[in-house]
């Protein structure tokens, strides 16, 4: 893991096309600006890893719990 | 070819039903082959069972049959990336998690919906930006009471399928 420091207004380049800002730096958070193609995806850690544990939930579901699942609807009609 | 799962044994099936998920899905990056199995126990409800783990089954539901006002602005590059051209090309899925003991809590993860090519069979786990919508969002209301308890979509207008 590379790790730098950056003053405000600083940048930083991946690749050939991620740019990097430092735009505001406060107490407890700073601000930061990116630039980078439609195709990479920016996504705040902590989503990802809610995503993450959320399909782990999914794949904990069992049977038994599905059946007793179905008691909860009124029989469908579409 | 033959599937080994732990809910549902060892499956017959046809290679064609295989969806690739070339990026796999957060929490099982490394699984790439899934496949979609009905669900006996519970009309609406199905798995998505990975190919190459038995163990690994995520229920999952169309949202649109529970959610009445869900909608999806399916990112560009998601498109281009699945090469959808047509909206009749789209599967859209979301999981479900039942809670242990408590199914009145059964909650919708539509914050992260998955989107399928029917033509390719291709899949993405799209996480959705700037959205409305949490990774638990319950398929019951809270005061409802088990005998009247009804999906959201009895609300709505009858949108197809």
């Amino acid at each position: 893991m590379l790790v730098l420091t950056r003053k405000k207004g600083q940048q930083i380049i991946l690749g050939d096309n991620v740019k990097i800002t430092v735009l505001e730096i406060n107490d407890d958070s700073i601000k930061i600006g990116i630039c980078a193609p439609k195709e990479v995806s920016i996504l705040r850690s902590e989503l990802y890893l809610e995503v993450k544990q959320e399909n782990r939930n999914a794949a904990n579901s069992e049977n038994t719990s599905l059946d007793k699942l179905k008691h909860f609807f009124k029989s469908p009609k579409e | 070819m033959r599937v080994k799962t732990t809910r549902f044994g060892i499956l017959e099936i046809d290679d064609k039903m295989i969806i690739n998920f070339p990026r796999g899905i957060p929490g099982f990056e490394e699984l790439s082959r899934f496949i979609i199995l009905p669900a006996r126990e519970a009309e609406d409800f199905r798995w998505l069972q990975a190919v190459d783990d038995p163990d690994v089954a995520l229920l999952v539901i169309d949202p649109f049959k529970f959610f009445g006002g869900y909608s999806v602005d399916i990112p560009q590059d998601i498109l281009a990336e699945l090469k959808i051209k047509e909206p009749s090309d789209t599967l859209l899925l979301t999981t479900v998690t039942i809670p242990r003991d408590n199914p009145e809590g059964t909650t919708a993860n539509l914050l992260a919906p998955i989107i399928l090519n029917l033509k390719t069979n291709k899949a993405v786990q799209v996480i959705l930006k700037d959205s409305p919508y949490s990774t638990k969002h319950r398929l019951f209301s809270l005061n409802q009471s088990s005998q009247t308890i009804t999906k959201d979509h009895q609300k709505r207008d009858g949108e197809g399928k």
